[in-house]
């Protein structure tokens, strides 16, 4: 029997303020395994019932299930209006907390921003890819997060003026994102590139069109995540042989280069 | 043949840099649509993704050959129109219905072929008269309604064919035999062959 999927825990004591992250996203899995753990349902959506007399214990189970429809539909209702009125609020932070532009030093709540934003703005991104389902986790993008800091801290991936975008570094969070699995995009085979890349490629390409625009109201990063995605799915080949290539961290540069300054609104 | 976007075109100072902007090239060709066919018989439906595409398409093809601007400016702006066209034919975007014949011969012939050049056309004659202060005339011929079945017949069999026929109407030597190579166009061969020295 294959071993259950675990949520690990963060490896060391400094890394203990992920460890919310690490329970929110164990409560998000449940979530998703319960919601697919859909009652008997036949094509017509109506429950499946068979015509003999039903004993007690049955007419209990038919009206938890019952029950149970009527409450799932309410808390979708819910939960539909107000995460997403949450996640919009996240997004407020998604242009500023990116490694695209040189800010020295970093703000104390960079790391929160990037985490939260990145995964409002993934939750957005998996609705524009007809995803909504996706599960989506917040620990491996602090996972990445911490990754990253590390990373940047080479002076050598450094922009010379703090003005310029380092399109270079979009591309390498964007990648280093994919890889942190903090999207279960769903295994489909062969085909390239798979729903997660394209997920993540828009995911970089808004940054960078944020990045070169001075607006970052909230609809302004929801106007270029929509675009972003759009554009990303009319790249399906170019991204493919991104993620495919020999040094897609190089060639996804060149594409968000490419790509973002004619994007951008003057 | 019809150019009903010049005039708003010339409304946009640094139109070179403007059309690069992939919202204002949707607008502009949604409004060059609108004023090709006014008449009320003809409907247009253009598909954005079509036209995202070849807007991206094009793109890339500026990109890689804009290096070939400093050989010669005038010629890269008739390219560029010339490759925009291109990848219209390739990607299609237009479609229109009509249930009366227009009184312009192009229009009659190719209703979708006559709005992208007359697109594209106008936004290569806007931007040499801001960067140039030239105003092309458009050849005769162009009103020539067996020149557009030719040209129609011969881009539906390659596309990028597209870039000579801008080329010929707006009085650049155009090449037929490589058209998508920028690099072997008669202009840019004649200012990039080392004169050699006896």
């Amino acid at each position: 029997m294959p071993k259950q999927q675990r949520f690990s825990l963060p490896p060391t004591i400094d890394d203990l303020s992920a460890a919310p992250l690490v329970v929110k996203d164990a409560l998000r899995g449940i979530r998703l395994k319960l919601r697919n753990l859909a009652p008997n349902i036949d094509e017509t959506g109506l429950f499946v019932q068979n015509h003999l007399p039903l004993s007690p214990l049955a007419i209990a189970t038919t009206l938890f299930n019952e029950t149970r429809k009527i409450t799932l539909l309410g808390e979708d209702i819910a939960r539909d209006v107000l995460l997403r009125h949450r996640d919009e609020a996240r997004l407020t932070a998604f242009a500023g907390s990116g490694f695209g532009r040189n800010v020295s030093p970093l703000p104390e709540h960079q790391r929160h921003d990037y985490v939260s934003s990145r995964y409002a703005a993934l939750k957005i991104l998996a609705g524009q890819f007809k995803a909504d389902e996706l599960l989506i986790l917040e620990q491996p993008i602090d996972m990445a997060y911490l990754t990253l800091l590390g990373r940047f801290s080479d002076v050598s991936l450094a922009s010379s003026s703090k003005n310029t975008i380092n399109f270079d570094k979009i591309a390498i969070s964007t990648i280093e994102l994919e890889k942190s699995g903090a999207v279960n995009s769903p295994n489909s085979g062969t085909q390239a590139p798979r729903l997660g890349q394209l997920i993540f490629a828009a995911l970089g390409l808004a940054e960078t069109i944020l990045a070169l625009s001075t607006n970052h109201s909230v609809e302004s990063t929801l106007a270029a995540l929509n675009l972003a995605a759009d554009v990303i799915v009319l790249r399906k080949p170019s991204i493919a042989a991104i993620f495919d290539g020999l040094d897609p961290e190089a060639q996804l540069s060149a594409e968000y280069r490419l790509l973002a300054p004619p994007l951008t609104e003057a | 043949m019809r150019l009903p976007m010049v005039a708003e075109l010339n409304g946009e100072s640094d139109l070179r840099h403007r059309i690069r902007d992939l919202r204002f090239f949707e607008e502009s060709f949604r409004k060059n649509v609108q004023l090709t066919f006014p008449e009320g018989a003809m409907r247009s439906k253009t598909d954005q993704a079509r036209l995202r595409s070849s807007f991206l398409a094009w793109l890339e093809s500026f990109q890689a050959n804009r290096h070939l601007a400093t050989i010669d400016r005038k010629d890269f702006i008739c390219f560029s129109a010339g490759s925009m066209l291109a990848e219209l034919f390739r990607h299609d975007p237009l479609s229109i219905s009509s249930e009366t014949k227009s009184s312009d011969s192009a229009t009659t012939v190719w209703p979708e072929g006559s709005a992208y050049v007359s697109y594209c056309l106008g936004v290569a004659l806007t931007v040499l008269e801001q960067e140039f202060h030239l105003s092309a005339e458009i050849p005769e011929y162009a009103n020539d309604p067996r020149i557009w079945q030719s040209f129609k017949e011969n881009v539906q069999d390659n596309p990028d064919l597209a870039i000579p026929f801008l080329d010929m109407l707006l009085g650049q030597s155009p090449n037929w035999n490589e058209p998508a190579t920028a690099e072997k166009r008669p202009a840019v061969k004649a200012k990039s062959t080392p004169v050699l020295s006896t």
